[in-house]
């Protein structure tokens, strides 16, 4: 430039230089000055700005080019060509969708927040961003809908954000921190949700969507519990339809908590509940069976959470193997060893099939957990113990507060909320 | 300061734990025994109690008789109990079955007030007298039970149960027992060569004692009064052979100078299965309500003599005699109590064969 | 914000915890004819004064009993509130031991008193602990879960109705005021409402709908005692000591695969037993959190729940509980009758005097 040599700064592994050299030397005009350059603001018709040495590492982080003038001391900031490092838009992996639209998010924020303004092209959604972290920054946006959702709540969360700008957000958990979560809660104050057709309908609704830089998922805050239950696409469907496919779903969770439950009940403490048949072949099938029920179901649902874990974990190739060998062995041999009653075997396989029912693998978990709470009750107690383990679990719902916003609330629209 | 209230919680939670190890309710299904039948006599002072529990072993059931004696029921049971291996529990028992001399004594009403107490024994146990000899009963059933019937679906409506079968549960025997207007059936059993039991009629209650019987037929007539159906009850007469395909009945009392009166209406709807010479269906309806009207004559007098309301009429009256002289509803009012009859048929078809009747 | 239908659910479901299990052996001990002569009685009552205490509530829109009691001074208000006071810590009691009782007999035989009893003040004061707000959301999800499974039993009660049984239909007599278990058969109409004077102000609710969901409940206060009665007759209704559950007892269902079900029916009331004793404990909590306002709430009622506990324990059996029943008659009658008494003339004179 003007005869003089400049140097380039920039991230190899961030900006892609060969492609941003070839664009440069197209609009490359060798007689412009620097000075020239700041006054005009463009550099090779490209805009710059000037910054000084503390901003240019942190520009640098970022994806910038520096433009550095030894003499003069200069040095100019713009925006290259950044190269490809996020993946394109692909169906959702961890949620399924029956005929519904197949999008979902990706790590880079700026796609989700330009999915999002697909799907509601409308002016009254506000796009704030944030960046949070000490020594490892992060973006952080919050996305709603300006008549739609509760001010009061955009409040506190934003300054919950602005108390804790100087914390790192590396995982989720930090996150709930951030916004006020105690630290043994079993709910999270945000439903995740890889589909944008979800976080849609979250804004529609009057909720506040969170997005984290490199995080593939919108946060739909606040949670509540009818969320386990109801999916966006349902209202593709015809409405009969949705109403059974919901029914369905709250069945299954009732199914879930109660029963592993019922059976310690009623094989152990109340047996004259069942039909005198129905008593007898359970005595047959628990016939020398050495240990009580509750450590029997015990027992069999922590081998399925161990399969359940172990099959996330394992690759490809094994995976199946292993499922094989589980089904085998929790199926057959234990029920021929006389370790378990082939009973407890429908149970339990009843039991995990209705877990998965609900939406959401958070909500799962959640249910997953508290089914053991209700055993633990149901084996002391009998049945007034499953019941009484409902009216326990029932109770902590009804006690969650997100942001003031009750967890078991249904709100339809803001202010109907009970 | 958190960890410590952290600490406490966990300490204080596992021993929740604790209790489960020496549960009160808990016993293993597989460590109980479920009798479901229950027979009861008398030996001198002592109540026997006799127990059919069906035992599964290497998956084949069969099934055990256990005898137990005390000087009362409950005693008589834990002798029993003492003498298992599995514990014994009462709450599958689904019939209770008196020896005949038992109740011919009055015996039946303790048991029946103790079981009623406890709330082991279902309230929906079925009640039945035997009228041989119980020990002998219990172990023809045994064999018979081996094949694989049940003794107690014989009494049940979804299974072996037939219009001439009284059907008395443990709460309508209490009830009868206090009640001022009613009083209960129950049947009677004895042992049978091909089929676990035969039926052979009903005993009539009156303060826990048996005072009459009744016959196959007459119960069938009971059953009617009481709103059970009779369906399928085949009446075999002169000229015709009738199967009883549906009933209704309707019922109004009225007092008059302290007698009370009674007029009832039977409909019956029935199906002709054979025929005899040719007679014309009104002959046949004829015949049919002059059967039954003989027949329940004959038995309200027998009832009204002693004093015994099988029928429940004093049900009807219960709005017209003031409740204080209700208590005497058997001995005042329903010696004299006269009752007219009206059965009214309808023949709903004749078969696959047409009748030609020469007029 | 309108939480009507919460304060609905609450009141509903801790009536039908009530009703069913010692109020159907209380009537027809104390009469033998014409049933529903007494029950009227008693509805009538109930909805008069009920109406009253809401009309009173009503004068004052943003405050709750204790500052409205406080205008007519602080020793006065003392004794006002005294006897209320000792009324909700003497059901809790009653009702813990008593349904702890009930549940021994009927259901768990061999499980020791003290047992049940942990597990129902346990519950209550987890519930008590997190607030009114929770406790009445609670209501409202487990109304939807178990209200069903109530209706579809009392349909099938039906099963084996007698309606000859229901004579004879009048009395003339009127000779239940005699009797003693008339008047602690009232118990379950006194205490379940009076929670509407301690909301805080941000729990709103809509009298009408509340008059609306009592007269709903009012036929189940008939069906209870009829029930029974219809069955057995009342020769044998008045030997019972629960007729209202051996008559859920010899229900006879040919398609469902529990043989005795209606044992969950029966249990789940008392699961509504546990959410009215949270009421309860929240009301006394508040009561005293005003005269020693040093302790946090939270602690008056784990105070307060150790303490009925400790005095569960010291009551030995069922008759002592019915003898409890009888002490606290005068303190039922004060809360029914008095109080919204009080309150209206309270309200009245206000808008009189501005």
């Amino acid at each position: 430039m003007d005869g003089e040599a400049v140097l380039l700064l920039g991230l190899h592994s961030i900006v892609n230089l060969i492609k941003t050299k070839e664009i440069l030397k197209k609009d490359m005009d060798t007689s412009e000055a620097i000075h020239s350059v700041k006054v005009k603001r463009t550099l090779f018709k490209r805009k710059c700005v000037e910054i000084n040495s503390e901003e240019a590492i942190e520009s640098i982080l970022q994806g910038k080019l520096i433009v550095y003038s030894k003499e003069k001391n200069i040095m100019l900031q713009f925006e290259p060509l950044p190269k490809d490092l996020t993946r394109s838009i692909e169906p959702p992996v961890n949620e399924n969708v029956l005929q519904g639209p197949l999008d979902s998010f990706i790590e880079n924020m700026s796609t989700n927040i330009g999915i999002m303004r697909k799907k509601v092209s409308t002016a009254q959604l506000s796009v704030k961003t944030y960046t949070v972290g000490s020594d490892q920054k992060k973006n952080l946006s919050i996305v709603y809908l300006n008549d739609r959702a509760d001010k009061s709540m955009i409040k506190k969360i934003i300054s919950h954000i602005e108390m804790n700008q100087h914390t790192n957000i590396l995982y989720l958990q930090h996150l709930y921190r951030f916004m006020g979560m105690r630290k043994w809660d079993v709910i999270p104050q945000f439903n995740n949700t890889e589909m944008p057709l979800e976080a849609v309908d979250g804004l529609n609704k009057g909720k506040v969507i969170l997005f984290v830089d490199g995080y593939p998922f919108a946060l739909i805050l606040p949670h509540l519990l009818w969320d386990m239950f109801v999916q966006a696409n349902d209202r593709n469907y015809a409405y009969p339809i949705m109403g059974a496919i919901r029914f369905l779903r709250v069945l299954g969770a009732l199914i879930t908590l109660i029963f592993p439950a019922i059976y310690v009940a009623l094989v152990a403490v109340n047996p004259e509940i069942l039909k005198i048949e129905l008593a007898l072949s359970i005595a047959q099938s628990r016939e020398g069976i050495p240990y009580p029920p509750f450590v029997e179901i015990t027992i069999m649902l922590l081998i399925i959470e161990l399969i359940i874990e172990a099959s996330i974990r394992l690759p490809l190739s094994i995976g199946p193997t292993v499922t094989m060998v589980g089904g085998i062995v929790i199926g057959q041999a234990v029920v021929d060893a006389k370790l378990v009653s082939n009973l407890l075997i429908i149970i339990v396989a009843a039991t995990s099939i209705a877990n998965s029912t609900v939406v959401g693998f958070q909500n799962a978990l959640i249910l997953r957990l508290l089914k053991y709470v209700v055993v633990i009750f149901a084996s002391i107690y009998g049945v007034l113990g499953i019941l009484s383990g409902l009216v326990f679990i029932s109770a902590y719902f009804a006690s969650r507060e997100i942001f003031g916003i009750p967890y078991t609330s249904l709100a339809k629209r803001r202010g109907e909320i009970g | 300061m958190r960890s410590i209230i952290i600490c406490s919680k966990l300490v204080l939670s596992l021993c929740i734990l604790m209790p489960l190890s020496g549960c009160w309710d808990i016993k293993d299904i597989n460590h109980r025994a479920f009798p479901i039948a229950m027979g009861i006599t008398k030996e001198g002072e002592k109540f026997k109690v006799l127990l059919q529990i069906p035992i599964s072993s290497e998956g084949v059931q069969k099934q055990e008789i256990v005898k137990g004696t005390g000087l009362t029921i409950l005693k008589a049971v834990e002798d029993i109990r003492t003498n298992m291996e599995s514990s014994v529990d009462l709450l599958h028992i689904r019939i209770i079955i008196f020896d005949r001399k038992l109740v011919e004594e009055g015996g039946m009403v303790e048991p029946i007030n103790t079981f009623m107490r406890i709330r082991e024994i279902s309230s929906k146990t079925v009640i039945a007298i035997c009228d041989d000899n119980i020990d002998a009963f219990f172990l023809t059933l045994k064999k018979n039970l081996e094949k694989g019937i049940n003794l107690y679906e014989f009494f049940e409506k979804y299974a072996g149960w037939t219009p001439q079968i009284s059907l008395t549960r443990l709460w309508h025997v209490y009830r009868s027992l206090n009640s001022y207007t009613q009083n209960v059936a129950i049947p009677m059993v004895r042992s049978g060569e091909n089929t676990p039991v035969t039926y052979a009629g009903s005993a009539v209650m009156n303060k826990g004692k048996i005072v009459s019987k009744m016959d196959p037929k007459e119960t069938l007539l009971f059953n009617a009064f009481h709103g059970n159906s009779m369906k399928g009850r085949v009446e075999v007469m002169e000229h015709a052979t009738i199967m009883i395909v549906g009933n209704t009945d309707f019922h109004k009392g009225e007092l008059r100078n302290h007698i009370p009166y009674m007029f009832s209406t039977i409909r019956l709807d029935v199906v002709i299965q054979e025929r005899r010479g040719k007679v014309s269906n009104a002959i046949i309806k004829k015949e049919l309500e002059k059967v039954m009207a003989n027949r329940f004559d004959e038995m309200l007098k027998r009832f009204q003599k002693q004093e015994t309301d099988v029928f429940g009429l004093g049900q009807y009256y219960r709005n017209k005699i003031p409740y204080e002289e209700l208590k005497d509803w058997r001995k005042k009012y329903y010696p004299n109590l006269e009752m007219k009859l009206n059965i009214h048929t309808t023949i709903q078809n004749e078969g696959n064969i047409k009748t030609i009747i020469d007029k | 914000m309108d939480k009507s239908l919460q304060v609905i659910c609450m009141g509903l479901m801790s009536h039908f915890g009530l009703i069913f299990f010692i109020y159907p052996e209380r009537i027809i001990t104390s009469t033998h004819k014409g049933h529903w002569e007494p029950i009227l009685i008693q509805c009538v009552i109930f909805i008069l004064f009920l109406s009253l205490y809401l009309k009173g509530l009503s004068y004052f829109p943003e405050q709750n009993i204790i500052s409205i009691l406080k205008i007519l001074g602080k020793a006065f208000s003392f004794t006002l509130l005294f006897p209320v006071l000792l009324y909700l810590v003497i059901t809790t009691i009653e009702l813990v031991s008593a349904y702890a009782e009930v549940t021994n007999i009927i259901f768990l035989a061999n499980t020791p008193t003290w047992a049940i009893i942990t597990l129902m003040i346990f519950i209550s004061t987890y519930i008590a602990v997190k607030g009114i707000e929770t406790i009445l959301r609670t209501a409202l999800l487990l109304f939807c879960i178990f209200f069903p499974l109530i209706l579809l039993m009392l349909l099938i009660c039906f099963q084996d109705i007698d309606w000859h049984n229901a004579f004879p239909i009048i009395d003339t007599d009127f000779s239940f005021f005699r009797q003693p278990p008339y008047y602690t058969s009232f118990f379950s109409f006194a205490i379940v409402f009076s929670f509407l004077g301690f909301l805080p102000k941000k729990i709103s609710y809509n009298s009408k709908k509340i008059m609306l969901a009592v007269l709903f409940l009012i036929p189940f206060f008939f069906l209870s005692v009829y029930l029974p009665l219809l069955t057995f007759g009342n020769e044998t209704a008045s030997t019972l000591l629960f007729p209202f559950i051996t008559t859920l007892d010899k229900v006879q269902l040919q398609w469902l695969i529990f043989d005795r079900a209606t044992l969950f029916f029966a249990l789940s009331l008392v699961t509504f037993i546990m959410l009215l004793t949270s009421l309860l404990l929240w009301q006394s909590s508040i009561i005293m959190n005003q005269y020693f306002p040093r302790l946090k709430q939270k602690y008056h009622i784990v105070a307060l729940s150790v303490s009925i506990f400790i005095i569960c324990l010291c009551i030995p059996g069922w008759q002592e509980t019915e003898k409890l029943l009888w002490w606290n008659t005068p303190f039922r009658f004060y809360i029914l009758i008095v109080l919204p008494l009080i309150i209206f003339l309270i309200g009245v004179r206000r808008k009189r005097v501005s």
